[in-house]
């Protein structure tokens, strides 16, 4: 290897792990109140001003609170998402392809009512969709809130989605279109690769929106029989004793499999697929 | 794909094509515009179900109930005698209007002003490539995994006056006396929920921000490195007008959800102290749910639709490419 | 705690050391600070049955004790159980709060606490707390709806129950002959059995309007802590605002 090679990839390696040590102080300073809640929930009947900085005098007892009282509602809350996840993305991405692609003179008023449903307080929402649900006996069913969930996604999944499918150069689908494929699988088969981008986003935020909703979980449950982890930390805090300690071990113990999840999707998100397919 | 296959297209595509008098030619356009027609509406008929079904009739009756006295003995008789204007003559004539009004517009622009231009700057940092990129950026999306109530009740003990980090901290290192009442002065608890609500939203704008700055073909940077462009004038030219569509959505998203944000400044301040953190969102809540005066609350809440409605519109007229289609 | 010094500060009003009661007494590190009463520093008593002079008095008062450093400002930001948390602590000295508090007292171990019952202006006079509690009612529904509800309410409402419920949570029962039988069976709740016969109920003269005026009045209490507003620009407000 010639000698000038070498030492430009030297340069370059300590340049990427000045960069990682970057990343790394940036990710210590915004996680700091993660340590927190990490810290305080090793430390039996933590208050405000009783958690020290580190867990000198570890106690495992919130954790064994959180686990015997939540481990259901972890796993209710997982399913109810990745399903309100998977009807937010199916519903949404045509819509977003269909309001990038096929200008018209509905297109912008359907963006701005969409913008609006964003506008509108989740009370609001949840207040009126206890009727509805009462009627419909979808009140403390898993697939009445999963429906619910997904309207929180729907809405913005359009949006950013959208904004990603519009820079889709239209010389793709016009070869698509020439091949002879009809629109369904012009959307399958090139419009969904090339903006892997936008839609993994989406899932990811439509995941996230569903995972830490407590508005719906309150108001469209009135038994104990379909509990989110949302809700089920409430069980914690009464109006007069607050239980800290197992409040912040169960939201460690929530976000390690939403976490799990994270990293996974992150993997996904190539750059640049667009750049290379118009040659 | 040969340019002479994409000729043809073109000839094929309607209302591209050269005008083919033929009228064989007009009749298979028709057919065309027809069929994009019916593939439009039949892409977008769950989702406009779906919007119908779970957000017009919310709208539909939060306005009602804004013109009827609906207070907490229409929950038990189910009578809301029609009250016509008088919620809303209440809430603007209240002497509160103007500060939360106020309020909220420092709350707002503060907040996005801090999300955006972070997440921007740790959207193009992470754009890099090094060991950890990937786990790293995962792991800061974890605020948003986290229960909300969890996440800001540490910060309320981290903003504790007496015996919160921050203060201890500050104070350790003599920056401060160690005494600064982040929660307890009505001035700096708009500061408080600010920065929090900074925290909160710097994940949601730079992974946005991230997936956007992807797209851009790398090509693109490697002729301008060739051609000697530095990386401010990389970014004025290639990053910023390429990013522009994703940015609008970034930028309205981001300005809807901070104005209806409510649990942050619940937890952390309850809108107080005398009434220093009171945004329209929270006072909407508070007249609804802790005054039981839900008329006048669905009318905060109207109010607060219509404002960010307006600044929506300007925003989308200024900024074109945002709604843009291609 | 027992062999700290023990300090009275007086105001030299006629009636404190009639009563046993001073403005504050230090014990140690500790001071310990009963209610407030509408006086002034030569001990007059300020706006003789004019409440809203007394309300901006008490009002400055409180706001004095944060401006002497007696008390932290983040006391705006605490609720009840913020309170009873700094007490059990060590951090407050007393505290003024439910008997709810107890089972959560209890709880924690090596802590040793008295009560007394609030001090009153005059010897002999009834102590004026407000009166909080849990109300239950009957909504309007069907007929038999109404009469199912009412059962469970006569049910609830026994004596046996009432004690059983009061018990469980910390409450004194409404029913006279059962708040008597808990304050026998558990000494410490005597005092608060006393002082709900004399309560006062919030709702009682303003009716519906009442969370408007607690609003009002927390601002107005949260403005003078903070130094924000005068104490008498802050009660001019709570009034402007009703």
């Amino acid at each position: 290897m010639p000698p000038y090679r070498a030492a430009t990839r030297h340069r370059q390696s300590r340049k990427s792990l000045a960069s990682t040590a970057g990343a790394l102080v940036i990710l210590a300073v915004m996680l700091f109140p993660v340590y927190w809640m990490v810290n305080s929930s090793l430390q039996p009947g933590a208050t405000s001003f009783t958690t020290s900085w580190l867990p000198v005098h570890l106690g495992l007892s919130g954790y064994r609170q959180a686990l015997s009282t939540q481990g259901g509602h972890l796993v209710t809350s997982i399913v109810i998402a990745l399903a309100a996840t998977a009807i937010a993305i199916v519903v949404a991405a045509p819509a977003a392809y269909a309001l990038a692609k096929f200008p018209g003179r509905s297109t912008r008023p359907v963006l701005m009512s969409t913008l609006i449903t964003q506008m509108i307080p989740g009370i609001v929402i949840a207040n009126s969709l206890y009727q509805t649900y009462n009627s419909l006996h979808l009140l403390n069913s898993i697939p009445g809130l999963v429906l619910a969930d997904a309207s929180l996604g729907i809405p913005f999944s359009i949006l950013l989605m959208r904004s990603f499918m519009a820079s889709i150069p239209g010389e793709i689908i016009e070869a698509a279109r020439v091949d002879g494929a009809n629109p369904l699988r012009i959307f399958l088969s090139v419009v969904v690769p090339v903006s892997r981008n936008g839609i993994i986003t989406a899932a990811l935020f439509s995941f996230l929106f569903a995972w830490s909703d407590f508005v719906f979980a309150l108001t469209l449950t009135s038994a104990n029989t379909v509990t989110p982890v949302t809700l089920g930390i409430y069980q914690f805090l009464g109006s007069d004793v607050k239980q800290w300690t197992p409040v912040m071990a169960t939201a460690v113990l929530a976000s390690i499999p939403a976490a799990a999840l994270l990293v996974l999707a992150q993997r996904y998100i190539a750059s640049g697929i667009t750049g290379g397919a118009v040659k | 794909m040969t340019i002479g296959r994409l000729q043809d297209a073109k000839a094929g595509y309607p209302g591209r094509a050269p005008a083919a008098a033929t009228r064989g030619g007009r009749s298979r356009r028709r057919l065309a515009l027809r069929r994009d027609r019916l593939t439009y509406w039949a892409f977008l008929a769950p989702a406009l179900l779906y919007l119908v079904a779970f957000f017009a009739y919310p709208v539909v009756r939060n306005v009602l109930i804004s013109f009827q006295n609906y207070s907490i003995t229409s929950l038990y008789t189910g009578a809301a005698p029609f009250a016509g204007l008088s919620n809303y003559r209440a809430i603007f004539d209240s002497g509160l209007f103007g500060g939360i009004v106020v309020t909220t517009a420092i709350f707002t622009v503060c907040s996005m002003a801090g999300q955006f231009v972070i997440g921007l700057g740790l959207a193009v940092f992470f754009s890099r490539r090094f060991p950890l990129n990937g786990v790293i950026r995962a792991l800061l999306l974890l605020p948003w995994l986290l229960p909300m109530v969890a996440s800001t009740t540490v910060w309320r003990w981290l903003l504790d006056q007496d015996s919160g980090a921050l203060n201890r901290t500050l104070g350790a290192l003599h920056v401060t006396a160690g005494t600064t009442p982040w929660l307890a002065s009505p001035h700096l608890a708009l500061v408080s929920v600010i920065l929090v609500n900074i925290w909160v939203g710097i994940p949601f704008n730079m992974v946005i921000l991230y997936g956007g700055l992807k797209e851009i073909p790398e090509e693109l940077y490697e002729a301008a490195a060739l051609d000697g462009t530095g990386p401010v004038s990389r970014f004025r030219y290639i990053t910023w007008p390429l990013l522009r569509p994703v940015t609008g959505v970034v930028v309205v998203l981001g300005f809807v959800y901070t104005v209806k944000v409510i649990d942050i400044i619940l937890v952390l301040t309850g809108g107080g102290p005398a009434n220093g953190s009171l945004t329209l969102a929270v006072q909407s809540y508070k007249l609804s749910f802790e005054n039981f005066a839900f008329g006048q609350g669905a009318a905060m809440s109207n109010v607060l639709i219509v404002i960010a409605l307006i600044f929506a519109v300007i925003y989308l007229r200024i900024n074109k490419q945002a709604f843009q289609s291609s | 705690m027992n062999d700290f010094h023990r300090q009275s500060i007086s105001t030299g009003t006629p009636w404190e050391p009639v009563v046993g009661y001073s403005r504050a007494v230090r014990v140690g590190p500790f001071i310990y600070v009963t209610g407030t009463t509408a006086t002034d520093e030569a001990g007059r008593i300020v706006g003789p049955g004019d409440p809203y002079a007394q309300s901006v008095q008490a009002l400055q008062f409180v706001a004095s004790l944060v401006k002497s450093g007696s008390m932290s400002q983040s006391v705006v930001t605490w609720a009840q159980s913020d309170v009873n948390e700094q007490f059990m602590a060590g951090k407050a000295a007393m505290m003024i709060n439910g008997p709810w508090q107890f089972p959560v007292l209890d709880q924690k171990a090596g802590l040793k606490y008295g009560v007394a019952s609030i001090p009153v202006p005059t010897a002999g006079a009834a102590a004026k707390v407000p009166l909080g509690g849990e109300v239950w009612t009957v909504p309007v529904t069907s007929s038999a709806r109404e009469t199912a509800a009412a059962k469970v309410l006569a049910c609830m409402n026994s004596s046996a129950n009432q004690l059983a419920y009061a018990k469980a949570n910390g409450y004194i029962p409404s029913l006279e002959s059962a708040a008597k039988q808990i304050a026998v069976q558990s000494p410490q709740l005597a005092p608060f059995v006393t002082e709900v016969g004399t309560a006062l109920s919030r709702t009682a003269e303003v009716g519906t309007a009442y969370p408007k005026i607690q609003t009002a009045i927390e601002t107005a209490l949260a403005a003078a802590v903070t130094g924000q507003q005068t104490p008498q620009a802050a009660m001019s407000a709570a009034q402007a605002a009703q």
